[in-house]
């Protein structure tokens, strides 16, 4: 899916004064629009978030020449044109390619779940690991928060907000916060695990 | 229009649920600020613990799949919200992770002496279930005793537990029934790839009942080319799927099947394609 093809420098300034003329200015708002392109790309669940960003740039660029850039078309409403595409693209890729998204977590009926899980015993042993490595009572706050389904879980939920004095809201971005770098630490010990 | 902020509304955004007008607005919102990527996130992962509690209908699941199953990425997402799950509800009840469950061991004399308390109609009825078993056996030893001696070899190796199955030591094939992720296109192998024995995951439906086993044919030219009187279910966390190991020598190019059918009733049958080039 991705081109690459060669952006002249020409092309590149002429994207960039068409930012603006004053290049502090244009740089901000290329890193600007870069940002929210990879954050585009990230919701979307897309694998290379960056490289796709790279990619809506360099047709941007190249088609810049052939871009109406009066000043009533939105710059955001172009660049998400050719980044709408480039999520097509990416999705009909995965088609193609068919590529293994079913989850390798793998049970007998019946069986002890956890205790059969298949090379997942190191994401399991890694994740035991990272929970450790938190402080005493974020664990506790991970662990209550996914403890319990539906009904139980919410009660349980709105309980832990009440005990620590947060929204329902704010528990939710607490715990995503704690889950992020539980995350990291995850994907540093599955790779020393070579996994 | 739902409230842009709203968790509920976000979650319906990721599952592609919601109008083109809409999706455009949200993904314009997104590319201009950062106010939306905690809620969205939130949602996000409201959005799997909701797939993995089975609370997303039919409609719901198949686009979770397709739209928002869509990385390795998500995946990883999905496993480690359902192991945290899994950790929590174990920790809680104060286990440790690795659980000896102590089960009940009754004797066959015991078995049988609570056979012949049981009533006459109680009686009756496992004489033919009893019955009824014996006819699938010699159904099954027929089956299994016209099998070559590869395909006997292969039989016995299915029959086992593959959960634990060493995936660096085969070639690895994921297949779904019918057509693929969301086209008709049939997936393709390339000749050269397959080289160990070949491990076939085949999904199957989440209420397919993991008890039952699949009878395997291998097809090719309409010509059953191997076959494998039992496989196992086993649960992902998604739903279901078939473990399966072929002899890489049976591949050739062309294009094969596989159909799984159920040993019990012998009539629900699922069909997983691939070429091999």
């Amino acid at each position: 899916m991705l081109n690459n093809p060669q952006i002249t420098k020409e092309d590149f300034g002429t994207l960039l004064k068409w930012f603006s003329s004053d290049e502090k200015i244009a740089a901000e708002k290329y890193e600007e629009i870069r940002d929210g392109l990879i954050r585009y790309f990230h919701f979307k669940g897309c694998s290379d978030p960056i490289n796709l960003t790279d990619e809506t740039f360099n047709r941007v660029t190249n088609k810049i020449n052939s871009l109406d850039l009066s000043k009533d078309v939105k710059k955001i409403t172009i660049f998400y044109g050719f980044a709408y595409n480039i999520y097509r693209e990416y999705l009909r890729d995965l088609e193609r390619n068919e590529i293994e998204l079913i989850p390798d977590i793998v049970f007998q009926e019946g069986s002890n779940e956890i205790t059969e899980l298949n090379e997942e015993n190191n994401l399991l042993e890694c994740l035991e690991n990272c929970l450790n490595e938190l402080d005493e009572n974020d664990k506790k706050i991970v662990i209550k928060y996914y403890n319990k389904e539906k009904k139980e879980k919410i009660e349980l939920r709105k309980e832990l907000a009440e005990q620590l004095e947060l929204t329902a809201n704010a528990l939710h971005v607490k715990v995503h916060r704690l889950k992020a770098s539980l995350k990291k630490c995850i994907n540093k010990c599955l790779n020393e695990k070579n996994v | 229009m739902g409230e842009i902020k709203d968790i509920k509304y976000l979650k319906k955004y990721l599952l592609g649920k919601l109008s083109k007008k809409e999706i455009e607005l949200i993904d314009i919102e997104l590319i201009e600020n950062d106010k939306l990527v905690e809620n969205l996130s939130v949602a996000e992962d409201s959005l799997i613990e909701d797939f993995i509690e089975g609370e997303l209908d039919q409609k719901e699941t198949k686009l979770f799949n397709t739209n928002f199953l869509v990385s390795k990425e998500r995946k990883l997402k999905i496993e480690t919200i359902y192991l945290l799950k899994k950790y929590s509800n174990r920790d809680e009840k104060g286990d440790s992770l690795i659980v000896n469950e102590d089960i009940e061991f009754k004797s066959f004399f015991e078995r049988l002496r609570e056979i012949f308390h049981l009533s006459p109609q109680k009686l009756a009825f496992t004489s033919i279930l009893i019955f009824i078993m014996l006819g699938i056996g010699l159904v099954y030893l027929n089956y299994f005793g016209n099998l070559s001696e590869l395909e006997q070899n292969y039989a016995r190796m299915n029959s086992s537990d593959l959960v634990n199955i060493q995936k660096d030591n085969y070639s690895q094939i994921d297949l779904i029934s019918g057509i693929s992720r969301s086209s008709n296109k049939v997936k393709t192998i390339a000749k050269d790839s397959l080289n160990n024995d070949v491990f076939f995951r085949l999904a199957l439906e989440s209420e397919s009942d993991s008890k039952n086993k699949y009878r395997i044919e291998l097809i090719k030219d309409d010509k059953i080319v191997f076959r494998v009187p039992e496989v196992n279910v086993y649960r992902n966390i998604i739903g279901k799927e078939l473990r399966l190991i072929l002899p890489q020598t049976i591949f050739e190019t062309g294009l094969y099947q596989i159909k799984a059918t159920k040993v019990k009733s012998n009539k629900i049958s699922f069909m997983y394609s691939f070429y091999v080039k």
